[in-house]
């Protein structure tokens, strides 16, 4: 039911690329180990140095 | 302070997330990373707007987003010459097989227009509900799902993904045909 309701509304949007289910799967998948690839890389030190620096700033402006 | 402190956690708990979709949406790491440092300086500024219990990723992706577009416009016509070599160095980076097929995808989500790269990647990648992407990116609802559905429907022609299995190299010329008469 829900689905109908959902591509209706694309059908209005975009009436002349409705997708098929596999397809939109089977994209779906590619895309997740991309994006899994992505977020398992490491986080450069930097972005936790400034963090750190940020928040240490922050206490100090704080305490004073 | 101690809403200091757990802003500061999401902040640290967001970076993952925020990297990843930094590098998709640019394409380019050394830009990515520029932009999740800008994100976070810009975050970290404006921390006294942010309401604590409201979605924060949805809000740190919100500044990404702003900055990734504020810096497209001004980038636009630089950066023809540096695509070119990035690519370059891409492909010699792409040396595993099994790594081959994500390399395939990246490219083909580099070639969608940027409007329904994030809105894929938002949807498709992120997590978010269409309702959230439609705020992130500040737009209606209606225009999210009509730019992944354009986002997919052009990466399946792009990447010949026509039903459950691939096509066959003298199929995809098919393809085009089979989808619009679906």
């Amino acid at each position: 039911m829900k689905r109908k309701q959902a591509s209706a509304e694309l059908e209005n949007l975009d009436e002349e690329l409705q997708i098929d289910e596999h397809i939109q799967r089977r994209i779906g998948t590619k895309l997740r180990s991309y994006y899994d690839e992505l977020l398992n890389e490491p986080i450069p030190e930097k972005f936790v140095e400034l963090l750190v620096k940020l928040d240490e700033k922050e206490r100090q402006e704080g305490q004073s | 302070m101690n809403d200091r402190a757990e802003f500061t956690a999401g902040l640290m708990k967001a970076l993952p997330s925020l990297r990843a979709f930094a590098i998709s949406l640019s394409g380019r790491a050394e830009r990515a990373d520029d932009l999740v440092q800008d994100t976070l300086m810009r975050a970290w500024a404006n921390a006294d707007s942010f309401q604590p219990g409201t979605n924060l990723n949805a809000w740190l992706f919100t500044i990404l987003r702003n900055l990734f577009h504020s810096d497209y416009r001004k980038r636009r016509r630089e950066v023809q010459d540096e695509d070119g070599a990035y690519a370059a160095r891409l492909s010699v980076q792409a040396s595993q097989d099994a790594h081959l097929d994500v390399q395939d995808f990246r490219l083909a989500l580099e070639s969608l227009p940027p409007d329904q790269r994030e809105a894929l990647l938002l949807v498709g990648a992120s997590g978010f509900s269409y309702e959230e992407a439609a705020e992130i990116c500040q737009c209606a609802v209606g225009t999210i799902k009509s730019r992944v559905n354009r986002a997919r429907t052009k990466l399946a022609e792009i990447l010949s993904i026509d039903g459950p299995e691939d096509l066959s190299a003298d199929a995809r010329s098919r393809s085009v045909t089979a989808q619009s008469g679906a």
